[in-house]
């Protein structure tokens, strides 16, 4: 072979190693990362399946535990102290400050903790989970996906010493969320709260409106500023691959508020159907507000055209008067906007209102639940239930925004949060959560992700591009039902 | 840096082991030529290693110590002591055979040999492998396989009782140890042993019924080794990493979403039922459509410059050369008429495949024409070729935020093709723009018309089509006139407001502007190839054309297209192919929403998003299906040129 062979033959192995180490990289970072459009905006880089080395590992270690026929207890299998954590928060800033919530908990229990987030959790924790290398624990963004895991066997249940020190954390209602057929699964990591409309007190004041009690007062609201010449709403659903859902949550905080959290219940299961009346006349409210002449800035051009991230802006420019959104908008709102501190152009939020007399909330979140069954992976688990890894996270996100005056998006349920770390806006949203009558999960995130994570999405879309009737939709989504 | 080392490390590692096997393998088959002794018990020595390393490294033995989590040099021997056991008794047993050759005593050797096996296996076998034997799969799988044995070996003409005893072997492996029933509670070490016995004593006797091969045969066995022995790696390559795979995504589209019940054809047929994959409901609207006419018009100028074109070679229509102009423009025309009104996923993915290869090779054999010996040839072609540099993602993000973007219409718009389309509106309705417009149109087509006349003496066939083009610029010059083109509305009370389209959203044609990004990128490819087929023909052939008198046009389309007809079906096999499967694209801008869905997309979301495995891979199957006739043909048509 001469010399210039031997070059090409180095030159390929050298490539191939490349790859190869490119695949089995410790952090997946994601390089088509670099979105202008906000945190939500899915792009996908062909990212392989998650390179769980640890996972797989142990897999193996199993294996070999099993032909050395002892009854394992799961005890004595390679312990590497460290735990694998995947999730779909995976912006800079939430990993970042993700890492240094953990950061106290490895100092004092010598336990690694990583983390990695994908653009596409949603499909890479089912080929992991299928392909026997899940991570160690998993935030699920989903009740749903976490139940079907857990009737599948996949997660393991919260040993009765964990279950019992994270639960005194929490008040019944957002425990409940992670339990699965009597069994308790999953640990709350975070609330979104989703019924609020964000607003600048001093417009309102200068127009001389005043905060909406009731869903008519919010009709009467809106047709008043509409009359006034000023755009009273701006909506945006475009999400990239999740297009829709801030449709789905205008439906179910309209379905909380007329139908009642009972018929919700019986909606999320599949009971009641989309096509029934409650469901179709919801859809229907929402297109009717809408596509009222005048009544909503679309800074996209149409209101399935806007990215949902893009109305913080003209929220504060004073294109629009009111934008319905959740707890972590605070986070797209444009840099030192100045929040509930009563300044000129400061922005407050107010409840969304309903006919009735009690006050539902629509609530949001991720849970973490682990695949595995080791004592470190508990001690992380009980850790993340704590208002400790609460207020770290905050403490952290906050630091990275620059401090005082910052929203940073994230809140908690949690008891024992240290209000001192969040901006007076930021408590009066743990204030609603806690004085709620009644907290409803997210429908679409219950509902099986045929549904929930597609046609709901899809056909409201639709229905918002004007494609298909109320009707139409409703039946679309109905036949998807699984 | 570490990670790097130690994958250098691997790979090296890696190569060097797959060479040393096969270099090893070659070496063993040399020696069947020279020293047959030798051969049998390096072969029997090899696959008693190879047995023994299976079954002891897949934990179904009991080892000889215990096995540490990690490997550790200092516990070698637990790890080698069985391979290296089945290596001496495989080799003794080569060796012992091959000094035989009375047809008795060989077959009593191996026969008593393998009871010796099987009586050892079954005893180091773990007891939770320990089998319960069943006497209906004992009886039933033995005769079937002996039966297929006799079968195989009668169509291939050779022994019939050898035949007959491999097939008992597999039937007896199978009926035994196939049935699942291992590790039940009334498993035993004495029906564990029958089975490893009796196995042992026909595998024993199969080899013992084998003779010695002569010299002819052993020059035999020397050249099928080599054939195997190249192909095999390439075989064992694509049998695990795609027919399998192929075969088990088949037999998941038969089940149901959690693979456990056999549903038959049900997912195809929701596949094909479900109006978001196939709908025709809104195909009479196809007959109104504003297309149409302008189809009709292509079709006649089509076939009046054939026409014109037949007279100068005294034929009744000829299509070679100008007509195919306005025939393309008419046949792609049709096709956005026919797929704006036949909708779902499936006419999705025929539009991608028509369109894109349609317009991507037109276009690339037009520029490769083009550039063709002008001058800055080399930079023109790197410009058109440089999308193919950009990732498919990139590129759809790059498209959508910058080209397609709009803003409300209160705002300045910030995507390129908005902004260019509210200003020509804001222009063309307003004076003096709308003249200057205008008559920018009508100088456009003038010159058009004026060229046809000067080439009308030449070639009337060539003057119909240019002023076929001509017609194009003087329709945009009359409604310019008329009211004005581009983004554009008033309202009530006569203000003029900008009328944003949104490219990405507004169906259906929001289809094409995704293949647009498509066509983008791959124009530039069939383009370099194009051009490297039209540099390849032979110059004397134009030069004897130039002789002959004739013009460019009919070089064009008389000798360099009929001469590079292959290049081109390559080409446009090729884009199809990829068409077909596209993905990216629609999975960064859309999601498969607003009416966009193709099935790739439909078929990662139904496997991996909603988890409905038997949907998943019967959508697969259909793509595969559709991809298939293309490869095939592809295939075929290579093979064909070498």
């Amino acid at each position: 072979m001469s010399f210039s062979r031997w070059k090409s033959l180095l030159a390929l192995l050298a490539v191939a190693v490349l790859f190869l180490a490119a695949c089995s990289g410790d952090e997946v970072t994601d390089a088509a990362e670099t979105v202008a459009e906000g945190a939500d905006e899915v792009v996908e880089e062909a990212e392989e399946a998650m390179e769980d080395e640890e996972a797989m590992e142990e897999e193996e270690a199993m294996e070999e535990e099993e032909a050395m026929e002892e009854e394992g207890d799961g005890e004595a299998m390679a312990d590497t102290g460290t735990v694998t954590i995947t999730g779909p928060e995976r912006t800079e800033q939430d990993v970042a400050a993700l890492n240094a919530a953990f950061a106290p908990f490895t100092e004092e229990t010598g336990i690694e903790v990583v983390y990695t987030g994908s653009a596409d959790w949603e499909a890479e924790i089912n080929v992991a989970v299928e392909g026997g290398t899940a991570p160690d624990i998993s935030f699920f963004p989903q009740p749903g996906k976490l139940a079907d895991f857990a009737r599948d066997g996949h997660l393991k249940a919260l040993p009765d010493a964990t279950s019992s020190a994270a639960s005194a954390n929490w008040d019944a209602g957002s425990w409940a969320f992670g339990t699965v057929d009597g069994g308790q699964y999953g640990i709350p990591a975070k609330t979104d709260l989703k019924s609020l409309v964000w607003y600048q007190p001093a417009r309102f004041e200068a127009l001389g409106y005043s905060i909406p009690e009731t869903w008519d007062d919010l009709l009467a609201l809106t047709d008043q500023a509409i009359a006034d010449g000023n755009t009273p709403w701006c909506v945006g659903i475009e999400s990239g691959q999740a297009t829709g859902w801030p449709f789905t949550d205008w439906i179910e905080d309209i379905m909380l508020r007329t139908a009642g959290p009972d018929a919700y219940d019986q909606w999320v299961t599949g009971d009641l159907d989309f096509t029934d009346p409650a469901v179709v006349g919801a859809f229907e409210a929402v297109g009717e507000l809408w596509n009222k002449p005048g009544a909503v800035f679309a800074s996209g051009g149409t209101i399935a055209a806007t990215n949902f991230g893009d109305n913080g802006t003209p929220l504060v420019e004073g294109d629009c008067l009111m934008h319905r959104q959740a707890s972590f908008f605070g986070g797209f709102l444009p840099e030192g906007t100045p929040a509930a501190d009563g300044s000129e152009g400061a922005v407050d939020v107010f409840y969304f209102p309903g006919n009735g007399t009690d006050r539902p909330i629509l609530v949001a979140g991720t849970l973490a639940a682990a695949f595995h069954d080791r004592a470190e992976i508990w001690q992380v688990m009980e850790y993340i239930g704590s208002a400790e890894y609460a207020n770290t996270r905050q403490a952290a996100q906050k630091e990275a925004l620059g401090g005082e005056g910052a929203l940073t998006g994230f809140a908690s349920a949690v008891k024992g949060l240290d209000s001192s770390l969040f901006e007076p806006l930021e408590q009066s949203f743990v204030e609603i959560m806690a004085t709620a009558d009644v907290a409803r999960f997210d429908a679409s995130d219950l509902m099986p992700a045929d549904v929930g994570a597609g046609t709901f999405w899809s056909e409201g879309t639709s229905f918002v591009n004007g494609d298909k009737t109320a009707q139409e939709a409703a039946e679309a989504i109905e036949a998807s039902w699984p | 840096m570490d990670k790097i080392v130690s994958t250098f490390i691997s790979v090296i590692l890696a190569v060097g082991v797959s060479t040393a096997i096969w270099v090893g393998a070659n070496l063993i088959f040399n020696q069947s030529t020279r020293d047959f002794r030798r051969f049998s018990a390096l072969a029997g020595g090899v696959v008693g290693l190879l047995f023994m390393t299976v079954i002891d490294g897949n934990r179904l033995v009991t080892g000889i110590g215990t096995r540490p989590d990690a490997f550790e040099l200092a516990s070698i021997h637990i790890f080698l002591f069985w391979p290296l056991v089945g290596a001496a008794i495989g080799a003794a047993l080569g060796v012992v055979l091959s000094n035989i050759d009375d047809q008795r005593m060989r077959l009593i050797v191996g026969v008593v040999a393998g009871v010796g096996v099987g009586v050892l296996i079954g005893f180091i076998l773990k007891s939770r492998y320990q089998l319960a034997l069943r006497t209906n799969p004992l009886i039933m799988w033995p005769l079937i396989g002996a039966a297929l044995g006799v079968g195989l070996s009668a169509l291939r003409r050779r022994n019939l009782l050898k035949g007959a005893v491999t097939g008992l072997f597999f039937g007896w492996l199978y009926g035994t140890f196939g049935g699942g029933l291992q590790g039940v509670a009334q498993a035993n070490l004495g029906e564990t042993l029958l089975a490893t016995v009796v196995a042992g004593a026909l595998f024993g006797g199969r080899l013992g019924l084998t003779a010695n091969p002569d010299v002819v045969g052993r020059a035999d066995i020397d050249q099928k080794s080599r054939a195997w022995l190249f192909v095999g790696p390439a075989c064992a390559f694509y049998t695990i990493m795609l027919i399998l795979p192929a075969v088990q995504t088949f037999l998941l589209s038969l089940k149901d979403r959690d693979s456990v019940e056999w549903v038959g054809l049900e997912n195809y047929q929701l596949v094909v039922q479900d109006p978001d994959n196939l709908d025709t409901s809104r195909f009479e609207g196809f007959f109104g459509s504003a297309i149409l006419p302008w189809v009709l018009f292509f079709v006649v100028a089509g076939l009046l410059i054939a026409f014109l074109l037949g007279r100068e070679t005294s034929q009744p229509l000829n299509f070679g050369g100008a007509p195919i102009i306005p025939l393309i423009a008419a046949g792609a025309l049709l096709s956005f008429a026919v797929f704006t009104h036949l909708r779902g996923t499936i006419i999705n993915n025929l539009w991608w495949v028509v369109g894109v290869t349609l317009l991507s090779t037109a276009l690339g054999l037009f520029i490769a024409k083009m550039a063709d010996g002008a001058t800055g040839e080399a930079v023109a072609k790197s410009f058109v070729f440089m999308p193919m540099a950009i990732s498919m993602v990139g590129a759809s993000i790059i498209w959508r935020l910058i080209m397609y973007q709009a803003r409300d219409i209160s705002k300045d718009q910030t995507g390129v093709f908005n902004a260019a389309w509210v200003w020509l509106g804001e222009v063309s309705t307003s004076q003096p723009g709308q003249t200057i417009v205008g008559a920018i149109f009508v100088a456009a087509a003038l010159a058009l018309a004026y060229t046809a006349y000067r080439s009308v003496a030449d070639s009337p066939a060539l003057a119909g089509l240019y002023l076929t083009v001509a017609i194009v610029p003087l329709w945009v010059a009359y409604r310019s006139f008329t009211g004005g083109i581009g983004g554009y509305q008033f309202t009530e009370g006569g203000d003029l407001l900008a009328r944003t389209s949104n490219f990405v959203q507004d169906g259906p044609y929001n289809n094409f502007w995704l293949m647009f990004i498509l066509i983008w990128s791959s124009t530039g490819f069939a383009m370099v190839i194009l051009s490297a087929a039209i540099k390849a023909v032979p110059e004397d052939f134009l030069e004897a054309a130039r002789i002959d008198g004739a013009t460019d046009g009919q070089i064009f389309w008389r000798i360099t297209v009929p001469q590079i007809t292959p290049t081109i079906a390559v080409v446009a096999t090729t884009t199809m192919v990829n068409v077909m499967k596209v993905f990216d694209i629609v999975k960064v801008t859309t999601n498969g929403q607003f009416g966009t869905q193709v099935l790739a997309n439909a078929m990662f979301q139904e496997a991996f998003t909603n988890f409905n495995r038997g949907l998943g891979a019967a959508l697969a199957i259909v793509l595969f299906l559709g991809v298939l006739p293309v490869m095939v043909y592809n295939v075929y048509n290579q093979t064909k040129e070498v």
